[in-house]
């Protein structure tokens, strides 16, 4: 019944999307506006079709019904409940469902909340939407279908097992339901090794075909995992609503600031989802994989990365379009860039294109994957060039002064444009070499790890940090070296003190650089908001906490993006020091003898063995940790070995704000215990950044009334330009 | 037959699987024998340039599967015969292929690595340059044009590029003139 | 919000494309202008969207190729672990061969070992060249395994993946049966079964 209904609600949803294309398109051809609105219902109803059959799927795995294939794949009786449910993304196919849903999600959301304003926009932007997510439904149904079912012959001959969405006629359904053995339940028996005997004969060679699910892999049971891939997949939709803008401006030939206002705050949202995605992500590595480290440069990870470098290069050039009218072809082209490497990243890390931890099986989602993305990426390049040849993209202004706050966001955008060169030469040499290769120009692929993108990327967001600190200052238009130069007078002051200080400390050229940059970029930021802060404490005689609390309320982007800026700059410290400062070791010991590591001494007490309340088994080391000889924690790392999957370390973890002492358990023979164990300084930075750069980007982004800035920017340009003179 | 190839796809994946499963014993890792003088620090401080297909992403030095606990091992009899850092990777390269060290140790290779990212920063910053300069060139000449017509400097309109620059030299010996 | 939707801006969502406000008042009334800079620009969009779209499609295409079981067997050079160099085009007309890949933390190739081991013998007379394929083990390793299983045929390191790259192998242990014309008869995935595999060589044998 359940996969009746799944089956059901996602074909519906597929129609309902090709109605509500074709409408659009109808609206464009024949110029009637009921078609339009037709259309948004259409495009409206495939939010709660699709809500409906994800909670089905929930429920299935949550029930157990392991007749479908996916719920069998994913979830298992022991299995907690939290991950009962988070196994809706634990694998392809329920994932792929997932993924649509949030498309739905953000579909509905546009068409919702930007149906009057951008009324002339709206019939292309259905028609991309309708497009992209009757594509993904499409995938979901035909072929990765969550709800196909494992059908076996009626002899109960079990070799024969079949799994699809449509019943063979030679099959019954493997599964039959709850009430097929007398109203008793296979959860029932979960825990139980054999079949019960009253479900003998024909029903238990049925039964053992499905009697228990194979539960989530392991390395995804962590709380990390729970969260990280809606987070990621969120960023990954959300930017098809600026690219469907992008593209309906595009069509109708308005390059205006119109689709830009209309995308600003969807393309933040979509890029914050993105950003916590990948911080949590980290976390996870962080947390499970093990290697004492957050960032691999794993495909995978690169892939989620690249569209953040270019999402995050649009959300600064996109501030000169909106001043001054200039750079349209490139924050279009920009954003059509962004959105082109969600789909790139979702096509190679979903059918194996590039291979890693994270990457499904081969599947057979490559030819249809591979076929939309170039479809879409030949039509939007087209589109943009077709009208960038009629002339489009002429701005407003052009630039007045070399070094004036357009230059330095022009500037800023060609660092994370060589960012992006440098990850994606770096993700796709094997690929684009292969092509060299193909053409009989080489021998071999080139194929590039960590190693290669440490000190390029460094380079770069030094320089970007660097910008950072300094293009807040620089006024639009036409800047002074001299006025600059004085506003910098005090942050650079700060950090020559604090430059002084790390030298005097002896830790290296290269920290002390760093870190120099980083504290230049803070203060200067600092500086920028307490400058405010005192201006209207001294006008008001506001106390300061509220004069801030106004200031930042009164230009929310602004102050919003600094708050952002401090992020960064928070992780930057956090980068820093975790990979430059990292101790590691890797020792054997016996009960009662120490590891010293980072001004601490781990003393190993007792080792034993467990059983998890799922399918683990755990070996814990039980460990105290002792500063100069004082007991100052108790840490319990361990490893979990399942019946199926490689083993996965617990780390044992005493944190605090000098950094993190990280004990692995890698081995034990006896009770001889072999840890691996890191003093990974500062790596807390990393997260707590990533909290402020959050909160920074919800004030920068929270619905509110537009600020009188924009309305100017709109009647008049000359004013928008002066009265945001800063 | 589709059924046949998907059967046989299926059993070839259980067994790549199988064989993923199977590499990686509850022994891994920990088990790891070197010879007398190597410790596991030095060990680790090589294995992680080195990287094998079972972990991508993750280093030789923190990947659990047997083979790199084999490499491991073989890393660690090359530091007892005295190797260096440099030479252990190139012996891996050589062995393995270069896609072990993470960026190729051959300089053709190595050249070709950096080369083509720096090239093509620098060639669009280049044409990006140029843009710029072209932009303020024409931008200055519309300033100078508005003020000398006693226009706000506030000016509203760009003016279009495809105008005649002679139409602007004309037309500013004319609002000169006028003033 | 109110102003906001006033100050809308009125152009018909259904009309011909609008030439944009700003050049609707231009001192000569003109079209946008077609912009010159879009040249070197438009190239470099143009080559990259090229070099993606070529990327993708012969990454799909090679992810999508099954391993080489048919047509004529990929020529390869073998350096042997007691230093001969063998080539398998040397063969060609005179031997069945049969190329085995393995690994020593391969389970199931310590299962197929000693079969092989068997087939071997029973064929070497007949002119059955077996050549293995060791997949990145340290060669201390791969000794100990070809010591262990008393294994006399021809064995060497496949030196940087090259010869698995050629047959499109997935894992190990992997067979291939190659004719004496050079065609590849048969690819086993996973240990071939060991009459069915008999068999295949008395075919390619009675070729001759």
């Amino acid at each position: 019944m359940i996969a009746e209904l799944g089956i059901v609600s996602t074909s519906l949803a597929l129609f309902v999307t090709g109605v509500a294309t074709l409408l659009a398109i109808l609206s464009i051809v024949l110029k009637d506006e009921r078609f339009a609105s037709s259309a948004r219902n259409a495009l409206l109803l495939t939010f709660p079709l699709l809500t409906f059959a994800c909670l089905l799927l929930i429920y299935a795995q949550w029930t157990g019904d392991y007749s479908i294939e996916y719920v069998n794949s994913v979830s298992s009786n022991l299995q907690p409940d939290t991950l009962k449910i988070t196994a809706l993304w634990g694998s392809q196919s329920g994932s792929l469902l997932f993924y649509s849903w949030m498309l739905s999600l953000f579909s509905a959301g546009a068409v919702w909340f930007n149906w009057k304003r951008q009324r002339h926009l709206m019939p292309w932007v259905m028609v991309l939407l309708g497009a992209t997510l009757g594509f993904f439904i499409l995938l979901n149904v035909f072929y990765e279908n969550a709800f196909a079912r494992t059908w076996i012959d009626p002899s109960g001959d079990t070799s024969t097992l079949e799994t699809s969405v449509l019943k063979p006629t030679d099959k019954v359904v493997a599964y039959p339901w709850k009430t097929d053995f007398n109203g008793q339940t296979f959860s029932d028996y979960s825990t139980s090794d054999t079949i019960p005997p009253q479900f003998g004969g024909v029903a238990s060679a049925r039964a053992t075909a499905v009697y228990d699910g194979h539960g989530l892999n392991p390395l995804l049971r962590h709380p990390g995992m729970i969260i990280h891939p809606p987070m990621l997949y969120l960023g990954f939709t959300g930017f098809v609503i600026p690219f469907a803008f992008a593209m309906a401006a595009l069509m109708i030939g308005h390059m205006d600031s119109d689709w830009i206002r209309a995308v600003r705050r969807w393309s933040l949202v979509a890029w914050v989802f993105l950003s916590i995605g990948l911080i949590l992500g980290g976390r996870w590595a962080y947390d499970v994989l093990g290697w004492g480290g957050y960032w691999g440069w794993d495909p995978v990870e690169n892939s989620a990365f690249l569209p953040w470098l270019t999402g995050t290069a649009f959300l600064h050039s996109v501030m000169i379009q909106e001043k001054r009218g200039m750079l349209k072809g490139w924050n279009m082209l920009m954003i059509i860039a962004t959105y082109l490497l969600v789909l790139l990243g979702t096509v190679a890390t979903r059918t194996g294109l590039l291979s890693s931890v994270h990457t499904f099986a081969e599947s057979p989602l490559a030819v249809p994957m591979g076929a939309f993305l170039l479809i879409t990426l030949v039509g939007s390049t087209g589109a943009f060039l077709w009208r960038g040849r009629q002339g489009y993209f002429k701005g407003d202004h052009e630039i007045e002064g070399i070094f004036s706050r357009e230059s330095m966001f022009m500037l800023n955008n060609w660092v994370f444009f060589a960012l992006t060169i440098v990850v994606f030469w770096g993700t796709w040499a094997e690929k684009i070499t292969d092509l060299a290769v193909g053409a009989g120009l080489r021998d071999d692929v080139i194929t590039l790890g960590p190693e290669y993108y440490r000190t390029p990327t460094a380079i770069l967001f030094l320089i970007i940090y660097i910008l950072m600190g300094v293009a807040p200052l620089v006024a639009w238009r036409r800047a002074t070296a001299e006025k600059v130069g004085a506003a910098l007078r005090i942050p650079i002051a700060l950090t020559a003190i604090l430059v002084i200080v790390l030298i005097a400390s002896g830790i290296g050229v290269g920290a002390t650089l760093g870190f120099g940059i980083l504290a230049f970029a803070g203060f200067a930021t600092l500086l920028e908001i307490s400058k405010g802060a005192h201006a209207r404490h001294k006008a008001h005689g506001e106390p300061y906490p509220v004069a801030i609390y106004k200031l930042v309320g009164r230009d929310r982007r602004r102050y919003g993006g600094y708050i952002i800026h401090l992020g960064i700059v928070v992780i930057g410290i956090g980068i820093i020091g975790s990979t430059i400062f990292q101790e590691v070791t890797q020792q054997t010991i016996a009960p009662g003898d120490t590891i010293s590591l980072g001004g601490y001494d781990m003393r190993l007490d007792n080792s034993l063995l467990a059983q998890g309340e799922d399918d683990r088994t755990m070996s814990i080391a039980n460990v105290t940790l002792l500063q100069d000889g004082k007991v100052i924690d108790q840490l319990r790392p361990r490893r979990d070995f399942f019946p199926s999957g490689s083993p996965m370390s617990i780390a044992g973890v005493h944190s605090n704000v000098k950094g993190d002492f990280y004990s692995l358990l890698i081995f034990t023979e006896n009770d001889l215990v072999t840890f691996r164990v890191y003093w990974n300084p500062l790596v807390n930075f990393v997260w707590w950044g990533g909290v402020l750069l959050i909160i920074g980007t919800i004030i920068a982004a929270w619905p509110g009334r537009e600020t009188s800035v924009v309305r100017q920017t709109r009647r008049t340009p000359v004013a928008a330009t002066a009265a945001a003179g800063d | 037959m589709k059924l046949f190839t998907r059967i046989l796809s299926l059993v070839g994946i259980l067994i790549f699987t199988g064989m993923i499963v199977s590499s990686q014993p509850v022994s891994a890792q920990g088990g790891d024998k070197y010879p007398p003088g190597v410790t596991a620090d030095d060990v680790y401080e090589v294995a992680s340039g080195i990287y094998c297909d079972v972990c991508q992403g993750v280093s030789v030095a923190y990947c659990p599967s047997t083979q790199c606990q084999a490499w491991r091992e073989e890393i660690a009899d090359l530091l007892g015969q005295g190797k260096t850092e440099d030479e252990i990777k190139q012996h891996f390269a050589d062995r393995y292929g270069e896609k072990v060290t993470g960026v190729p140790v051959s300089t053709a290779n190595r050249r070709l690595t950096y080369g083509i990212p720096i090239a093509l920063v620098i060639g669009v910053g280049l044409v990006v340059s140029f843009q710029v300069y072209q932009w303020r060139r024409r931008e200055t000449r519309v300033i100078q044009v508005a003020r000398s017509a006693n226009l706000d400097e506030n000016y509203d309109r760009p003016v279009p590029d495809n105008v005649d620059p002679a139409y602007l030299e004309r037309l500013m010996k004319l609002l000169e003139g006028n003033k | 919000m109110t102003e906001v939707t006033q100050n809308q801006p009125t152009h018909d969502p259904y009309g011909e494309p609008e030439i944009q406000d700003a050049y609707a008042e231009t001192p000569s009334g003109q079209v946008p202008s077609k912009n010159r800079m879009m040249t070197p620009f438009a190239i470099v969009v143009v080559v990259a969207v090229l070099l993606i779209s070529a990327m993708v499609v012969r990454g799909i295409y090679q992810n999508e190729l099954e391993p080489v079981n048919d047509g004529p067997a990929p020529d390869f050079s073998l350096k042997t672990y007691d230093g001969q160099d063998i080539q398998l085009s040397e063969f060609k007309g005179k031997n069945v061969v049969v190329i085995n890949f393995w690994q020593t933390n391969c389970p199931p190739c310590h299962e197929e070992a000693a079969m092989l081991v068997d087939v071997y013998n029973d064929y070497k007379e007949a002119g059955v060249v077996f050549i293995g394929v060791n997949a990145k083990d340290p060669d201390k390793l791969a000794l100990d395994y070809i010591a262990q299983y008393n294994i006399t045929y021809l064995n060497g390191l496949d030196v940087g993946d090259k010869i698995q790259k050629m047959y499109r192998t997935d894992g190990y242990p992997e067979t291939i049966v190659v004719s004496l014309d050079g065609e590849v008869l048969e690819h086993y995935i996973g240990q071939p079964n060991e009459t069915a595999f008999r068999r295949l060589l008395d075919q390619a044998l009675e070729q001759s």
